[in-house]
């Protein structure tokens, strides 16, 4: 049987993807660019028997699907930078606490109301340190539909295995733009359920005590087993407490369940790392520019490699650092004022070595502002 | 607490257009054909425009007097603020004003939206607090701006594009949150409804608020039909206006320190359908949706008249 293909926007794509990986209940408020998530999701979600929820602000927004993921839900918000700076406390919440769900940001030009109708990468940082205190996160990115839909799902089983909130960076212009995807068929990208407690009725549960594999399997909040919730430093049943040992032993298990299995959530693309003398690093709607130059001028013989990484938070550095051994020149091609380029300069060895390609005028970024960079890099003047 | 038994003065009631002043807002600006914010809003500023700074959030109103780069749209000041907290900023504002004894009024011009949902938190701490603001809240009944979302103020059974109209959804399934009553139960100083069909009860209505921030907060709910939104031809936004008021869809009421008047009544009341079928965003409608609306509308206006009749029978007694 031929696969469905359709002609969509990249916003529609998350809505499919999630639904795809399970999503039952959406809560969202109206901000452009990613209305078009809440508008789809209050068309499509009635159908399945669903939760659509139109919250009066960003900060209810999550806080409701928080609430719902707690009593066995599959969650997600959307929303754009100013509402991403509103979810923040309890985007902190949802960490401390260890509740799955899944937040779209897609990324409009700022600070501040900004450029809504415009395409930006600048809220990368805001996704790894929005909200206060130590707190390891996970962010995903994706530059085109197909792999926006596979990140989507991912995000969702992201969010399930490791028991924490997941970022999904969308940006304007992948958000809105169209282009053709092939629907996956069902069981095609795997989706990971919920990690249920075996513990039965009337035995005692304890929330917060992972198992030896780290996982922490859930109940059911209100259902069989009683046990408690909060935003407080906790023990295994979810008291709060100020005992240092434990209060240590919570700080080190959000961190570590999250920054020691960077390995299993590095996700990326590479294009001719090979034998490139010039490594091109690139994520989002920046990765096509990137990308296009990459294949134009390996036509013509110069050695340039692509880097596209995929899962941004934890910062995939073995791998940047590995990609980049033997290059020459690093360029990182990003749309704001230098994020990701600050973690590759940490990542690489000689971190001379690393450039950056930007614009922040709320065009999209071209191959040729590429290039001009490019061509200043290899000291050949503009 | 004889400041609240205060009646504000106002002048004798003239034809609207001898207590205008200059236009302040520029012809040609980017609202749609038929827009009642526009409208209300060059009302605003032909009212209040001698020393009005005006507060606005992102949304449809700042951009029909902010301008672009290439110039203003208007030629008073404006400050656009964030949705959340807009009544928080021009509070800070208005009591720098308050604090270096200079002229000015602050004039809040928010969405719905704004108003009831994101930014209510806000505004209900600035009535609290009394803050001397005039806050204008253009009622479209939606996110018009990002596309026809629905909010809090949007009304029953009414599609936008979050409240889908299909097999297993037909429009809002609850009713919209009645602000201006909100408003007048936290006792501000001047609470009133306005509607652009009805322009002189509009402009006594904006001079009242003037005098209002004298002593507290005014609050004005203004309705606003949106073509665009609302789905219906662009040259029937005034007959909409009137017919809400006609239908006693939205009356027209003010409050003093929660004394209620009726502003104006209509002599023959129509049924709330001649309203609702002007409006495409209401075609799915059947006639138990229409009479479920109508028994709501009734008993919105009933209540707004029974609190107005208190007002008088309280007046009297003191007399």
């Amino acid at each position: 049987m031929r696969q469905r293909t359709e002609f969509i926007q990249g916003n529609e794509t998350c809505v499919r993807a999630a639904l795809y990986a399970g999503l039952d209940f959406f809560a969202g408020y109206p901000i452009t660019p990613s209305s078009e998530i809440t508008e789809h999701m209050a068309a499509h979600l009635p159908r399945i028997g669903g939760s659509f929820l139109q919250m009066e602000d960003e900060i209810s927004s999550l806080c409701s699907i928080i609430g719902a993921s707690l009593t066995g839900h599959k969650v997600m918000t959307a929303t754009s930078g100013p509402g991403f700076s509103l979810m923040q406390e309890a985007l902190g919440f949802a960490v401390m606490t260890e509740i799955p769900c899944v937040i779209a940001d897609v990324q409009r030009g700022g600070p501040s109301t900004g450029l809504p109708t415009h395409g930006s990468q600048g809220d990368v940082y805001q996704a790894r340190w929005g909200t206060q205190g130590d707190h390891a996160i996970i962010s995903l990115t994706a530059s085109n539909h197909q792999d926006l839909f596979a990140m989507t799902v991912e995000a969702f089983n992201m969010a399930e295995t490791f028991r924490t909130p997941v970022v999904l960076l969308l940006d304007e212009i992948t958000g809105h733009m169209r282009e053709p995807l092939t629907l996956p068929r069902e069981g095609e990208i795997p989706v990971i359920e919920r990690l249920r407690t075996s513990v039965p009725e009337g035995v005692d549960y304890h929330p917060y005590l992972p198992r030896e594999d780290g996982r922490l399997p859930m109940s059911d909040f209100g259902g069989k087993h009683r046990y408690n919730v909060t935003g407080l430093y906790h023990d295994m049943w979810g008291f709060p407490t100020t005992d240092p040992k434990v209060i240590h032993g919570l700080i080190h298990h959000l961190m570590d369940k999250i920054e020691n299995h960077a390995h299993e959530i590095t996700r990326y693309r590479e294009y001719y790392l090979d034998d490139a003398h010039t490594v091109l690093i690139s994520y989002g709607c920046s990765a096509r520019t990137a990308l296009h130059v990459v294949t134009s001028r390996r036509r013509r013989g110069e050695k340039l490699g692509l880097l596209e990484i995929q899962s941004l938070w934890p910062f995939p550095a073995e791998l940047v650092r590995a990609k980049c051994e033997h290059a020459h020149y690093i360029l990182v091609v990003e749309m704001n004022m230098g994020q990701v380029v600050h973690e590759v300069k940490k990542a690489v060895q000689d971190p001379e070595r690393v450039y950056l390609a930007n614009r922040v005028d709320g065009e999209f970024i071209t191959p040729t502002d590429v290039r001009n960079i490019m061509r200043l890099v290899h000291g050949r003047g503009v | 607490m004889a400041e609240e038994k205060t009646l504000f003065k106002f002048p004798k009631a003239k034809r609207v257009y001898e207590q205008l002043g200059e236009d302040r807002l520029s012809n040609g600006i980017i609202a749609c054909p038929g827009c009642a914010e526009e409208l209300g809003l060059r009302y605003v500023l032909r009212t209040l425009g001698q020393d009005a700074t005006l507060f606005g959030i992102p949304g449809c109103s700042i951009l029909m007097y902010m301008g672009n780069s290439q110039g203003s749209y208007s030629n008073v000041p404006w400050f656009m603020g964030a949705m959340t907290n807009i009544a928080a900023m021009a509070s800070g504002y208005s009591r720098y004003l308050q604090k270096t004894k200079q002229k000015g009024t602050p004039i809040v011009i928010a969405g719905d939206g704004s108003a009831s949902d994101v930014g209510f938190q806000s505004l209900s701490g600035a009535a609290e607090r009394g803050e001397k603001i005039i806050f204008i809240c253009l009622d479209n009944e939606g996110y018009m701006n990002t596309g026809m979302q629905r909010s809090s103020s949007t009304p029953y059974k009414s599609w936008t594009s979050t409240t889908p109209v299909g097999e297993f959804a037909r429009g809002k399934n609850k009713e919209a949150k009645y602000l201006p009553l909100l408003m007048a139960f936290h006792n501000i100083a001047y609470t009133a409804t306005a509607n652009v069909g009805f322009l002189q009860d509009y402009v006594q209505k904006l001079n009242k608020a003037k005098e209002a921030i004298q002593h507290g907060m005014a609050y004005i709910h203004l309705l606003c039909p949106c073509d665009t939104g609302w789905r219906y031809p662009s040259d029937k936004t005034i007959d909409i206006s009137q017919k809400a008021v006609d239908t006693n869809y939205f009356p027209l009421w003010e409050a003093e320190y929660g004394h209620f008047r009726m502003t104006y009544e209509p002599k023959k009341v129509l049924p709330v359908k001649e309203y609702i079928s002007m409006q495409g965003k209401y075609r799915h409608l059947k006639d138990e949706d229409l009479e479920e609306i109508q028994e709501q509308t009734d008993k919105r206006y009933n209540r707004i008249k029974a609190l107005a009749e208190s007002g008088e029978k309280q007046a009297q007694a003191k007399e």
